[in-house]
């Protein structure tokens, strides 16, 4: 951090709420206990909608669950309608593969984009520029701020022109698409993308020369690893410290319990405190990224293993590299195929998948009976795997910071938890922060 | 003149679902009987009259800041906490001091912040009207609050009335009821 000057908070028993209402009321709260010089307890309480939604599963058609889930999150829905489909397909023993794999490889990139823009833009760059708000940066930076809603607007149009409109996509469904992209459709994204792939070039740029402070936690990263493709949709369950599994075994390995604090549950790999999203992808799947994605890290300075996650805000803007060249790559390769879906029939079965959230892996799996009717769902989203790794780095920030007031620290508490994008509904929606002083 | 009207929320969470579904109410208010007297090209089927765009919105607010580019009239719908009775029902200009508490909320910004963005960039449209709804009730999967139920219907029948009149004459007479 840039050292603001230390100011001895004042003594005795300090609690501070910051309301932080907003479209539907907090249910994210970040909840931190300082006693005199020690930090004693932090505690992210996060809500989770995906726990509620597998109940809602339950007794449906294996057809419904893609647009059921899609409504967990506005900003993500392709996550949750790519996870399910191709949880579902597994449990019937169907692969989509071919040009319909490609198309939702597209539909992906346009949610990568559009997300992550948002984020870097809107959300975390202010952080580092000493506003307290997008909007205010806005008013600064007009041009800047519109370079990023413009990415974020690609984003969006590459969304409606696979997925039929750019909130839950309703183009979507088991084997494949309702109806396919008209060719015209998809080259007329083109030009735009060419020009998004400057802006995130840009953007990189931009963000490699933030302040960051300097941070290296050993945390352990894990997300979907692909030996032919930056993992997005499909991969193996890979760890930084040596596990590298199929999907169908996440739940050997990840296990989540009950913490008292929040509604979410704690995640472990193996046994570990684990973090998913840029970062780790980026840690594992370097040599996968385009030679342009690669080389713009390079030029910002990243190594193959970037730990700061303050950092993440660079590896953010390569991922929009990567995603525009992606997505330009499907388009010029891409030759209609025959139908828009394959066929779906339910079979009696299990199925697990995990594909990559904009802000981590998202796993999901189903138990249907041979009429197609779910019997069991279960959702693990990306937040709530990330959440102790987030905890800690809260744990870091505060231990570092004891003797900062507390508006301050407040600040620099936000910003360790910004880091991580954690998702508006699948977790902390908009964060509370409580910091208790004695 | 050109205007759109958005219902802004999210479905699933009680109260929070009355702007979506006040637009779609909305456009079925505007749509159906309206539809035989205007074959117009494009016009393929029933919808609210020419001129006029009713649209929920349950995703990213920020994204609004396309749509509402280069329309002439803006009317937000969405709920509203401000310790009133549940169902009361304000318009508000687009200056009203919305608590823009989500701006620096760790993802995902509101309907005042895209106000506000829209400000900042120049990008607002000429009028804005924002309806705000008391709402109470933010559980996941919720029902509306019976009293704000009510005051959607009796939001939706206002605006369409409003808008079924003003909008097929405001192409001749432009400058429409103010006000």
């Amino acid at each position: 951090m840039n050292a603001p000057v230390p100011e001895a908070p004042a003594a005795g028993t300090r609690r501070i709420d910051v309301e932080a209402l907003a479209r539907v009321e907090g249910e994210g709260a970040l909840h931190v206990r300082i006693d005199g010089n020690t930090l004693e307890h932090v505690a992210l309480r996060i809500y989770e909608p995906p726990r509620l939604f597998e109940g809602f599963l339950r007794g449906r058609h294996y057809t419904e669950p893609p647009d059921i889930t899609a409504r967990i999150c506005g900003i993500c829905p392709v996550a949750y309608q790519m996870s399910s489909c191709h949880a579902l397909e597994a449990a019937c023993g169907v692969t989509v593969d071919g040009q319909l794999r490609e198309l939702r490889r597209l539909l992906y990139c346009g949610e990568w984009i559009e997300s992550h823009a948002l984020h870097v833009y809107m959300l975390h760059a202010p952080d580092f520029l000493g506003y307290p708000s997008g909007i205010h940066l806005a008013q600064d930076h007009r041009a800047t701020v519109e370079m990023g809603l413009r990415l974020k607007k690609l984003g969006n149009d590459v969304m409606i022109v696979l997925g039929g409109r750019e909130i839950h996509p309703v183009n979507v469904r088991l084997g494949g698409f309702y109806r396919l992209p008209r060719l015209a459709e998809l080259r007329a994204l083109r030009e735009p993308l060419l020009r998004a792939r400057d802006d995130a070039l840009a953007t990189v740029k931009w963000v490699a020369g933030f302040e960051f402070p300097d941070v290296e936690p050993d945390r352990v990263f894990l997300a979907l690893s692909h030996p032919d493709e930056y993992a997005i949709n499909e991969g193996t369950v890979r760890t930084d410290r040596g596990l590298d599994v199929p999907v169908s075994a996440f739940e050997e390995h990840v296990r989540e319990e009950h913490v008292a604090h929040s509604t979410a549950l704690h995640a472990t790999v193996d046994g570990e405190p684990y973090m998913v999203g840029p970062l780790a992808r980026y840690a594992l799947n370097f040599a996968q990224l385009s030679p342009l994605a690669q080389e713009a890290a390079r030029d910002a300075g990243l190594g193959p293993v970037e730990r700061n996650p303050f950092k993440s805000i660079v590896v953010r803007a390569v991922e929009i590299v990567y995603a525009c060249d992606e997505a330009l790559r499907i388009i010029d390769q891409y030759e209609p195929p025959e139908h828009a879906s394959v066929e779906v029939p339910p079979r009696a079965g299990r199925g697990h998948a995990c594909t990559e959230a904009p802000r981590g892996t998202l796993y999901h799996r189903y138990t249907i009976n041979d009429e197609g009717i779910v019997l069991d769902a279960r959702i693990v989203p990306p937040t709530a795997q990330s959440q102790s790794v987030i905890e800690e780095d809260v744990r870091d920030v505060v231990r570092g910071h004891l003797d900062v007031p507390t508006d301050q620290l407040q600040h620099l508490c936000e910003q360790a938890v910004r880091n991580h994008d954690p998702c508006i509904s699948c977790s902390a929606h908009f964060l509370k922060l409580e910091v208790e002083r004695r | 003149m050109s205007t759109l009207v958005v219902g802004v929320g999210n479905d699933d969470r009680g109260d929070d679902g009355l702007g979506p579904l006040a637009a779609r109410l909305l456009a079925e208010t505007l749509a159906p009987p309206r539809a035989e007297g205007r074959a117009e090209a494009g016009g393929d089927h029933a919808g609210p009259p020419p001129g006029v765009q009713v649209i929920p919105w349950t995703g990213d607010p920020l994204g609004l800041l396309d749509r509402w580019d280069g329309v002439d009239r803006l009317v937000l719908i969405d709920a509203v906490v401000s310790g009133a009775a549940p169902g009361t029902t304000r318009r508000y200009g687009p200056d009203a001091p919305f608590a823009r508490t989500a701006e620096a909320s760790t993802h995902g910004l509101g309907i005042a912040e895209a106000l506000a963005l829209g400000r900042a960039l120049g990008r607002l449209p000429g009028r804005i009207e924002v309806w705000g709804i008391e709402a109470v009730e933010f559980a996941a999967g919720a029902p509306l609050t019976p009293a704000v139920a009510e005051a959607v219907l009796a939001l939706v029948a206002r605006l369409g009335e409003e808008l079924g009149e003003v909008a097929p004459r405001t192409a001749q007479h432009a400058g429409g009821a103010a006000g």
